[in-house]
């Protein structure tokens, strides 16, 4: 089931939440809506569901417009951060939940349920598990039941709204990499939220960034990290610098110095700027071309070392990453910088 | 002194020892004491002279008045009691808090002024006494007129312990429910009202409990026909006017012992509940 939301705004009171944002998605796809809290990616996701119901703008489910559709016409299925599982109820009886409170007509008989509860147990590796509580269970299976719940109504769009967030970090990883498998095997329209960066572009197959209620970049986990659209993209995702610089007659200066940077498009301005760097993109030499600095600091993690450059005429620091086994500079030295990418964009 | 090792977990505030010998002192002088003289008056009767007055017809029917009705009361409170709790915790509105505060009026008015009230609008010659009147129904002076002053002291009990438990009922399990196709009395009734059941029947054996014991609102209202609008708690009085103190603590411990078994079955009833969700 495609999806495809067309200029959708929502506002609160006088607060405005969404801003005429667009995004289709493709059947099958796995969709990462990612932002830091108060970007909007909550409530486009559930906008979606019909848990919210939209200011403005329209959401097709597979060419039919769903923007008047209540939540249980739908058909999708929900993932909570909190698991929202029913308390009172046994495992079997959360995930057939969706299944017995059908209309006589359209519901399975209890036989037809028992095995689909079986079969989606066996899915989420908890077979056996039909008979307990939620209250028995640990954080990551009680994700993984409520996906079960999720999918036991056959949804045509699966929304997981952080699933993950009330994970410690070493179950988050092993339900994450699960979840790709899982999506791979079932093949599901899947949008979910996350302001985890790395489970974004770890688990999706297409990531949409949003900040503001806007959608900054859309693209492949590639795409948004190797050529990040807007500033906000470069802060947001990964590690980068942001440099003053200014551009005179389509060349970029750092203090009196130009500087060189590849497969950068033409500069159709003049004027302040800002360049973003990445610190796996700066290469340093202690002689020839470059951009001219002194080492400022000297840090060590784990396999790498970070080199901090002070460029001259400026005051930010650019920092290098250097393999750890790597001869260091020691502080005060000079060198050449390098920078093999980075985004420029007008102040 | 070993009794500290079991039971208690070492804690940034300790004294248990002070605090259970206080309670225990506390609740045998306050409630255990009185309660034993009264058994202790009973038994002064024989256990035949006891049964006799229990079997008496007129002790039978103010009994049966008192639990009855404070059972209809309590249970009548149940459904409009969620309603208000519901609304006072759901929506915003203007005059929500002046509501909320009205709610603690049966609470707070001296019983008699309740009866006094109730009575001057349920009478024949009263408000809605008079519109009842035509149509051969008369409220006030009949079981009737006792369940409406029941009704209206127990009211605060139900809003009051399901009104914190529903403002804790988490709104993604509704949401849950009906992103899975849950119509809303559906939702209600198998998300909802599971998570409020404890509190609910905590509320209900409050207002049971209170409207078996409930005499200053009742008598005024009731009119005290005997066999027909004469409560227990009232029955007392009068044997003990007629210094009949016997009689009196027969009926008191009757009536003890009805409530004690009620209230054990419903903390029962919670007790299971409790067991199977884990804390609800």
């Amino acid at each position: 089931m495609e999806l495809d939301i067309r200029n959708l705004t929502k506002t609160f009171g006088s607060t405005a939440a969404l801003h005429g944002v667009d995004l289709k998605v493709a059947s099958g796809e796995l969709l990462a809506l990612l932002g830091p809290s108060g970007s909007g990616k909550t409530t486009l996701l559930r906008c979606v569901a019909g848990l919210e119901i939209p200011s403005g703008g329209q959401i097709l489910f597979g060419g039919e417009d769903a923007s008047l559709k209540s939540v249980q016409e739908r058909q999708i299925g929900f993932v909570f951060q909190h698991y929202a599982l029913f308390k009172h109820l046994t495992i079997a009886d959360n995930i057939s939940y969706g299944l017995r409170v059908r209309p006589r007509r359209t519901r399975p008989t209890a036989a037809a349920i028992r095995d689909k509860v079986e079969e989606l147990l066996a899915l989420i590796q908890l077979p056996g598990y039909g008979g307990r509580y939620p209250s028995q269970l640990s954080g990551g299976q009680r994700q993984r039941v409520a996906l079960a719940r999720a999918l036991a109504v056959e949804p045509r769009v699966l929304l997981l709204d952080e699933p993950f967030g009330a994970l410690d970090a070493k179950v988050r990883k092993e339900l994450r990499l699960w979840l790709r498998e899982f999506h791979d095997r079932t093949g599901h329209t899947t949008l979910f939220v996350t302001h985890d960066q790395e489970e974004a572009l770890d688990l999706a197959d297409r990531v949409v960034v949003m900040s503001e209620g806007r959608i900054e970049q859309e693209g492949t986990p590639e795409d948004v990290y190797d050529r990040p659209a807007t500033p906000f993209v470069f802060d947001f995702i990964g590690e980068s610098v942001r440099l003053d610089i200014h551009v005179d007659k389509g060349r970029p200066f750092v203090g009196q110095q130009e500087v060189s940077i590849p497969r950068l498009p033409p500069l159709l301005f003049d004027g302040p700027a800002k360049l973003y760097v990445r610190p796996e993109h700066v290469a340093f030499r202690r002689d020839g071309e470059g951009l001219w600095a002194t080492v400022v600091s000297l840090h060590r993690s784990g396999s790498s070392r970070r080199i901090g450059f002070r460029a001259d005429g400026t005051d930010t620091v650019i920092e290098a990453l250097t393999p750890a086994d790597r001869e260091p500079p020691r502080i005060g030295d000079r060198a050449a910088l390098e920078i093999q990418a980075a985004g420029l964009f007008a102040a | 002194m070993t009794l500290n090792a079991p039971f208690v977990k070492p804690s940034v505030l300790p004294g248990f020892r002070l605090t259970i010998a206080f309670t225990i002192l506390y609740l045998a002088a306050i409630v255990l004491l009185p309660l034993g003289a009264l058994l202790y008056r009973a038994s002064s009767l024989g256990v035949h002279e006891i049964v006799a007055l229990a079997l008496d017809s007129r002790t039978l029917s103010a009994l049966r008045l008192s639990f009855l009705t404070s059972f209809a009361a309590a249970a009548f409170n149940v459904p409009f009691g969620l309603l208000i709790a519901w609304v006072l915790v759901r929506y915003d509105f203007p005059g929500r808090r002046f509501f909320d505060a009205i709610i603690d009026l049966p609470f707070a008015l001296p019983t008699a002024v309740a009866g006094i009230a109730l009575t001057a609008l349920y009478a024949p010659n009263g408000w809605i006494g008079a519109v009842a009147a035509p149509f051969g129904l008369k409220i006030a002076f009949t079981p009737i007129g006792v369940f409406l002053a029941l009704v209206f002291v127990g009211l605060p009990f139900i809003v009051r312990t399901v009104q914190p438990v529903l403002a804790e009922v988490d709104r993604e399990l509704e949401e849950a429910a009906a992103t899975l196709g849950a119509g809303r009395l559906r939702t209600i009734a198998s998300v909802v009202l599971p998570v409020l059941s404890p509190a609910i029947l905590t509320g209900f054996a409050l207002a049971f409990a209170r409207a078996v014991g409930e005499y200053g609102s009742v008598i005024f209202i009731a009119g005290n026909i005997p066999y027909v609008s004469e409560i227990a708690p009232l029955l007392i009085v009068i044997k003990l006017e007629e210094f009949d103190y016997a009689g009196a603590t027969a009926v008191a411990a009757i009536m003890l012992a009805i409530s004690f078994a009620t209230l054990l079955f419903i903390n029962l009833i919670q007790a299971r509940a409790r067991a199977r969700y884990g804390h609800v």
